[in-house]
């Protein structure tokens, strides 16, 4: 079952209790949202209490009349579970912790079935740890999660962590899910924490993995980061079946945002593992990131896959429509995530890599800028100077124009990078298109360079930038000049 | 088929504005809700009056009028 079945599930149980019918009796709500379902049971809650209202501030009153035990004795031969239950709210918090103390654990599990939360809040949290503890073990007892939901959400620290106490992995990991109250799962989690490598060894064991999603959508980003890091500890296999848990019941929704939250190494690990490269998952995953507006999410685990499926997601990403690969760039570009596009981008095919180049976004001389600076202080320079090789002719000289904001060490560094890459005429072709201050700059930083010969030799005789070099050669320092001559003259070109 | 009627029955019942996508419900369906939200209050009611009333015979009797005062009884 995926996280919206379970949470459905769990919603229809706790109505039917509610309206004390069976759950086959509102079998016409198997397809509504959880949160519709959740919706009106708070109305049909606050419409018992509406009608309850006078009669339960009497009670109330009367309680503090008689000693805790017969106020006890009353509640549990007159009154029952299910009304005790309404009238709790109304009852000074201390002095039902007195009646509670006094009442079967059995009554009093039956009692937090059909508790209702949101006005019991005062007398929950009152609880005594060692109570709660002696109810928590009955409720488990009887696989009563919804039950603990209501109930653990609400109770204070010492009561919370004594009923985990009695709870298995398991139980913890349903209960987290099925928590009444959703903004208290972060403070659950906080005392539980000791207790989530096992959790998660139980979601994988038991094949839970849909209530794990469903914890991990209701928490924050720093518990999400703790939790998805521990998911990526699990061994290799259970961090796969994780993955295909993910694939089949449709929470990428869920699971993207946590990559992104995930350390670096951990990161790695996640996208290296081979259930992510299913074509089938990677095809998934970016309809999700693109439907759900989680394009920046995934670009962070996307850009950590290995060659053969991060070409796959590449091809997928360049099939994408021009305006919306257009408006991806543009989102990539303004959170600064270059970074993790330059891979992707870097591993499309040629003709892939031209359609992407030929983007208007891409000749913006801002977008290019911030390129050019992912490359620099990333080393990226080896995968993305063939880039240069599909730039539009009317784009380089915009290109050009950004090359002010790299230091003289890192144009060095794309200088050298150009040897092995057989990119030296592209690059150089772009260089001398900047203006004159910028151009003389770059051509002191290739004369510096005790390597510059070795560069220049990878320079190509039919490469146009022999003509561009010629227009320039005034500027040209005398000792890259003559290494320039050399290579002109070895490669038989006219003289210059 | 959703039945505009049916979903203001069962506003009324519940005192509340439907959410959506139950007032989508089909009328039977509403219809059947709305049974149900009645048999539920009118069951609690019940029980509740009987046990405020056989509350008192777990009472000391010293206590009685005066839990019999406040219980309005």
């Amino acid at each position: 079952m995926n996280v919206a079945d379970l949470e459905r599930a769990a919603e229809i149980t706790k109505l039917a209790r509610l309206l004390t019918v069976d759950e086959e009796g509102l079998h016409f709500l198997r397809e509504m949202s959880p949160s519709a379902i959740r919706e009106f049971r708070y109305q049909v809650t606050d419409r018992l209490f509406e009608g309850d209202g006078d009669k339960l501030h009497r009670i109330g009153m009367a309680a503090k009349l008689v000693p805790a035990p017969i106020a006890a004795k009353a509640a549990a031969y007159a009154f029952g579970p299910l009304l005790c239950a309404a009238v709790a709210g109304s009852v000074d918090p201390g002095r039902a912790v007195s009646i509670a103390n006094n009442l079967p654990v059995k009554f009093l599990a039956e009692a937090t079935m059909v508790i209702d939360p949101r006005r019991t809040k005062a007398v929950l949290s009152e609880v005594p740890p060692a109570l709660g503890a002696k109810v928590a073990a009955y409720l488990l007892s009887i696989d009563e999660h919804i039950t603990m939901g209501r109930f653990v959400g609400v109770v204070g620290d010492e009561a919370t962590r004594a009923a985990a106490a009695e709870a298995g992995d398991a139980d913890l990991l349903r209960v987290s899910f099925l928590l009444e109250d959703r903004s208290e799962v972060d403070r659950v989690i906080g005392l539980i924490a000791d207790r989530l490598p096992g959790v998660l060894r139980a979601a994988d064991d038991d094949n839970l993995w849909g209530y794990a999603f469903g914890m991990l959508d209701s928490i924050n980003d720093e518990n999400k980061a703790l939790i998805g890091n521990l998911s990526v500890d699990l061994e290799p296999d259970a961090l796969g079946r994780m993955i295909d848990a993910a694939h089949e019941t449709q929470a990428w929704q869920v699971l993207l945002p946590v990559t992104r939250l995930m350390d670096r190494e951990r990161l790695a690990t996640f996208s290296t593992n081979p259930a992510v490269h299913q074509p089938e998952v990677l095809a998934e995953i970016l309809e999700v990131a693109l439907a759900q507006g989680l394009w920046l999410d995934l670009l962070p685990m996307a850009a950590r896959l290995p060659d053969e499926p991060r070409a796959h997601l590449a091809s997928l990403v360049a099939a994408i429509d021009a305006d919306r690969l257009a408006e991806l760039i543009r989102e990539s570009d303004e959170a600064g995530q270059w970074e993790s596009m330059l891979p992707i981008a870097t591993t499309m095919t040629t003709e892939d890599q031209a359609r992407l180049t030929a983007l208007p976004v891409l000749a913006d001389a801002d977008v290019l800028a911030g390129v050019l600076w992912a490359i620099a202080e990333g080393e990226l320079w080896p995968a993305a100077l063939p880039l240069l090789n599909t730039l539009p002719t009317e784009v380089k000289p915009t290109l050009a124009m950004t090359f002010d904001i790299l230091s003289d060490d890192q144009l060095a560094a794309a200088a050298r990078a150009t040897a092995d890459t057989a990119m030296a005429g592209p690059l150089l072709d772009v260089a001398l298109l900047a203006d004159d201050g910028e151009r003389r700059r770059i051509l002191n930083v290739l004369a510096s360079m005790t390597d510059v010969e070795t560069i220049v030799k990878s320079l190509p005789a039919e490469d146009d930038v022999w003509a561009r070099i010629v227009d320039h050669r005034a500027e040209i320092p005398e000792a890259l000049a003559a290494i320039l001559r050399a290579r002109s003259s070895e490669l038989g070109l006219a003289e210059w | 088929m959703s039945d505009p009627s049916a979903a203001a029955t069962l506003s009324e019942t519940v005192n509340a504005p439907l959410p959506t996508e139950i007032a989508g419900l089909p009328s039977e369906d509403l219809a059947a809700l709305d049974a149900m939200v009645h048999h539920a209050v009118d069951a609690r009611a019940a029980a509740m009056d009987k046990a405020i009333r056989q509350s008192l015979k777990h009472a000391p009797r010293l206590t009685r009028p005066a839990i019999r005062k406040v219980l309005g009884l």
